[in-house]
């Protein structure tokens, strides 16, 4: 080392330990210190181990200055991605695009109800036709942080367009009609995750989205809507609201409008529990003067008690947005609790408790009577919610590696019995399953389950009243089911083959059916020419009830349909 | 019926023209914001925050005066990585010769205390212990090499080529030899390259000759581990033999390897390649099957498989026949991980059901489901079709006079009676008394 170089290494201790003195006060009043460097740093060696990006950070955080970190650069974010992984990575895509065809023939013979379609025509004209073929897809398209980073956008749609056959048939779709529209947009939204700034910070914790979007409430109130969704999403709570038009997917009734907000609080973070509580609250205008605008405020929590148990609970508060008495309380209180007995068996309890407050099917048809307008329309008139529990048990037992045992019972209580209808009557029902792996490639899967309802058959006597359905609808259900199916591998190929048959006895105060039977059959056949396109091809055969449907021959199903899958 | 129109869909009017207009603002929000996010490319815009340019290349080889007056004749490679030393393999890194030759330029930054400066090629510094002053990792992970080798596997996996070009062929330990504690296998270093470079394949390319290797490229070596957001546990040194003793090759997990010609193409294998042995009992044990996450994953205890961990028609362990039927709660939590499998998910936890079930219909939805089977159901799980359903899909089918009420005059005069007679639940699935039967009958039977 030349003469030069030792003064200089000198004077560049003498300087940095100066300022590691002077900084950190460190007395050097006995020992001075050595300040010569005890080693020269070493390279370290490369090696092919994936380092983890986040240990790697943590030690470069823990070490580093705050100046120092301030300075440390992301990778370099491309707003389009170029290279086939990376754009795997951040868009997706997926289509169906196929034909389909439904046929369904005439027996020639007088259903028992004295009905035969191909003596009559619609009101429109139309003979009965037997069958109808259509064109039929979905595509879905999806982006992750393409243009920016915290830009992502979701747009999932169907279409199906009939190219042939009649309306007049067995075969109804909900896409009938006079003015049908073939597509149909089910979600189609932007949104910002992260306004920027810091990580954690105001900004970046801040949620947008904007478009054809749909909330679930808390308790599975699902409302379509176009419109926006602001949320702020801090690690231990999120506060998020909500305001849109509502959409009317299938049905050109007034939409309007629905407003609401949300509060999810994570008790792992809060406390360090592992608990969850989430409360959702939503309001809605039907718009027009007299239209009440209800208002349901909706919660659940789950907790994780000890490793291999968590409890759910759940609830519903209905205000219909009337002045009555009884216009507001609680709709349903409910709860689960789920059991993993070691590794095999898991075990869930349920309870729910329905209160006559509750909706008779959702937000939208609320009231059991008029859905829509009756005066002109028929409606969804099911039945009005009835004072009831519901308890159910399920259990799922995995016999051996490659076979599974399934078992499962409800029981419904209705507290005025005499007061239900066939929609809310009690029932019992129970069933067995078994999943069964041959081989490699072959899953075999079978279930028979049993249903009983209690009919009330002093609502079946004469002189009872007339919309009395206390007596009437299903007593008894048995329905066996089962598939198999062979996997060639992952993206080769695929073939499924199953069934199922329903015997059903059926009451009414005017007819019993007893052992009154239905089934079909069907397969499910895919190939992949290469892991981005499926061929597939459904088929299926079901042979309707000869009692109540002898009018109808065997109803056959045909789709070939083409994946393409991003 | 004319009233009656099916999904709003793209129509004109009060839909469609909100639905542009929402996007509009979406899309205006996003340009008037900017910066980093906590969005799905977390793991690639975050994670990985490393200093891309810790020792700027660019600026010791360009064109900038200093550079090029370095000694009256620019600055080369040799100048700061002595020929020697890179031909051994050794020193690659200026600067371990107390600095030199880094202070001929910035000798004043060596002066001065412990800053900014040091932490181009330091950790920290810290003279008050032994073994405490040490080196930043180089190059750092997620950045980006700016002189990254112009090396072809292709053409070093070439076994003919090679034999043709210099009389031998190379094996991967050829020049990735392992570490003698871990068994990991190590990046080349000079030395093995010099060992054909400096000899018989001298003519091919000269260890002297830098830039005939060293192109200014610009190559990002995170490019595809930006998936890899856990702690990886990962040992090269374990993936010798599998536990029937056959030998794991390279190629077992590195597949597209051979048909590399650039540094820019090797890229981390994906799960499916692991899952080719960590699926098959004949290769591994069960302590390190793919369901065991804590064997790879630091910090996860426990979790579901995802699909792109699997082969074959394997279902996550958790999919069992009950989880079929009732995924409700799991698919609504927000850890939910369906979108790792289910390509049809956006991956917003904030999603859920509609975007498979609008795609993946229950199993019973069979053909006589409409028709007969659906009503039944209902009523004794009406909340199961609220999942998906809203009214007014009921009401869109419901509205719609089924076969048997054509004619309908004849059915309104008395051609329901037979009908009703075998399925009034059916009548009143539509009809109330109030407002249908009652224009007719008594209230009572």
């Amino acid at each position: 080392m030349s003469r030069l170089r030792k003064i200089r290494r000198v004077l560049a201790g003498v300087v940095t330990g100066a300022a590691v003195v002077g900084s950190t006060s460190v007395a050097l009043a006995e020992s001075p210190m050595d300040l010569r460097l005890k080693q020269l740093p070493q390279r370290e060696l490369s090696t092919l181990n994936m380092r983890s990006a986040a240990a790697e950070d943590a030690s470069v955080s823990k070490k580093e200055a705050p100046a120092a970190k301030a300075k440390t650069s992301r990778l370099e974010y491309r707003a389009i991605p170029t290279q086939y992984r990376d754009i795997k990575e951040r868009v997706i895509f997926k289509t169906n695009v196929g034909y389909g065809l439904d046929v369904s023939q005439l027996s020639g013979n007088v259903a028992q109800t004295g009905f035969a379609p191909g003596d009559v025509v619609d009101a429109q004209g139309n003979a009965y036709a037997d069958n109808r073929n259509y064109l039929l897809g979905d595509a879905i398209i999806g982006t992750r942080g393409v243009l920016m980073p915290s830009l992502n956008s979701y747009f999932l749609s169907r279409f199906q367009l009939d190219a042939g056959g009649g309306q007049f048939t067995a075969m109804n779709y909900v896409y009938d009609g006079d003015e049908s529209q073939a597509l149909l947009i089910r979600a189609g939204y932007a949104e910002l995750d992260g306004l920027g700034g810091e990580k954690g910070g105001v900004l970046d914790s801040i949620y947008l989205r904007a478009g054809r979007q749909y909330r679930y409430g808390s308790n599975r109130f699902v409302a379509n809507f176009d419109g926006i969704t602001a949320a702020y999403d801090h690690r231990m709570a999120e506060v998020s609201a909500f305001f849109g038009q509502r959409v009317s997917l299938f049905f050109n009734d007034d939409p309007g409008l629905l407003a609401g907000a949300g509060v999810k609080l994570r008790g792992e973070e809060i406390f360090g529990y592992p608990a969850d509580l989430n409360v959702d609250f939503m309001r809605y205008d039907a718009g027009g003067d007299d239209a009440a605008a209800p208002i349901f405020i909706e919660a659940n929590s789950r907790a994780r008690v000890a490793r291999n148990t968590r409890l759910y609970f759940r609830g519903r508060f209905i205000d219909d947005g009337t002045d009555g008495d009884n216009s507001s309380g609680i709709g349903r209180l409910g709860g689960q609790v789920r059991q993993s007995i070691g590794d095999d068996l898991t075990v869930i309890a349920d309870v729910e408790k329905n209160f006559a407050r509750e909706l008779a099917f959702d937000y939208i048809g609320a009231s059991p009577i008029d859905v829509v307008n009756v005066g002109q329309e028929l409606g969804l008139a099911i039945g009005t919610p009835q004072n009831s529990t519901l308890i159910g048990a399920r259990a799922n037992y995995q016999l051996t590696r490659n076979f599974e045992g399934y078992a499962f019972y409800r029981n419904r209580l209705v507290k005025n019995a005499e007061q239900s209808d066939a929609f809310s009557r009690p029932f019992q029902e129970f069933g067995i399953a078994g999943s069964a792996l041959i081989g490699k490639r072959l899953t075999t899967t079978g279930q028979y389950k049993f249903r009983a309802h209690d009919l009330d058959a002093t609502g079946n006597l004469e002189g009872s009243a007339f919309d009395d359905t206390t007596g009437t609808g299903t007593k008894q259900l048995h329905e066996l089911s089962g598939e198999a199916r062979y996997n060639f591998g992952k993206k080769k190929a695929s073939a499924a083959f199953g069934g199922y048959v329903r015997v059903l006895d059926i009451e009414s105060p005017y007819a019993v059916l007893d052992n009154d039977g239905r089934g079909g059959v069907r397969f499910d056949v895919g190939y992949w020419p290469t892991s981005l396109v499926r061929l597939r091809t459904t088929g299926e055969v079901a042979q309707p009830s000869q009692s109540i449907a002898a009018d109808i021959d065997a109803m056959v199903s045909l789709r070939v349909l083409m994946e393409a899958n991003f | 019926m004319s009233r009656r129109v099916l999904s709003d869909g793209l129509r004109g009017g009060r839909v469609g023209l909100g639905l542009p207009i929402v996007f509009v603002l979406a899309f205006s929000l996003s340009a008037a914001c900017s910066g980093r996010s906590r969005s799905s490319t977390k793991a690639s815009a975050e994670v990985i925050a490393a200093d891309s340019n810790r020792f700027p290349h660019e600026l010791h080889t360009g064109n900038d005066k200093r550079i090029t007056s370095y000694k009256d004749r620019g600055l080369e490679c040799k100048d700061c990585h002595p020929q020697e030393d890179v031909r051994k393999g050794l020193a690659p890194f200026p600067g371990g010769n107390d600095h030199a030759p880094c202070d001929d330029c910035h000798k004043e930054e060596f002066y001065k205390p412990p800053g900014a400066f040091c932490k181009n090629c330091h950790v920290s510094v810290d003279i008050t212990a032994e073994g405490a002053t040490k080196m930043q990792v180089f190059p750092s992970r997620g950045s980006k090499k700016v002189l990254a080798s112009n090396f072809s596997h292709r053409d070093h996996l070439d076994k003919g080529g090679m034999e043709s070009a210099v009389g031998f062929h190379l094996g991967c330990d050829d020049c990735h030899s392992r570490d003698e504690k871990t068994g990991d296998p190590l990046l080349p270093r000079h030395d093995a390259c010099a060992r054909c470079h400096e000899g018989k394949a001298k003519k091919v390319m000269s260890m002297s000759d830098c830039a005939s290797c060293h192109k200014q490229s610009k190559v990002d070596i995170a490019q595809g581990r930006i998936m890899i957001t856990e702690g990886l546990i990962f040992s090269h040194g374990d993936h010798v033999q599998d536990r029937a003793g056959a030998s794991i090759g390279c190629e077992s997990c590195h597949e597209d390897v051979a048909l590399s010609t650039e540094i820019k193409d090797v890229s981390v294998p994906q799960m499916q390649e692991c899952a080719k042995c960590h699926q098959d009992p004949k290769r591994t044990p069960e302590r390190v099957r793919i369901a065991q996450c804590k064997v790879c994953h630091e910090g996860m205890v426990d979790g579901n498989t995802p699909r792109t961990h699997l082969t074959g028609s394997t279902l996550p362990e958790n999919h069992n026949l009950e989880f079929r039927a009732n995924h409700a709660e799991q698919a609504a939590d927000e850890n939910a991980n369906c979108k790792y499998c289910h390509e049809n998910l956006s991956g917003n936890s904030r999603d859920s059901c509609f975007q498979c079930h609008e795609v993946m219909r229950p199993k019973d939805h069979m053909l006589g489901w409409r028709n007969e089977n659906h009503g039944r159901e209902a009523s004794v799980n009406r909340d199961r079709c609220a999942t998906c359903h809203q009214a007014d899909y009921c009401t869109a089918c419901h509205s719609i006079p089924p076969r048997s009420h054509q004619p309908l005059g004849e059915f309104r005069l008395g051609g329901h009676a037979e009908s009703a007679r075998f399925g009034l639940t059916s009548c009143m699935a539509c009809h109330t008394y109030e407002d249908t039967c009652s224009r007719c009958h008594r209230g009572v039977r």
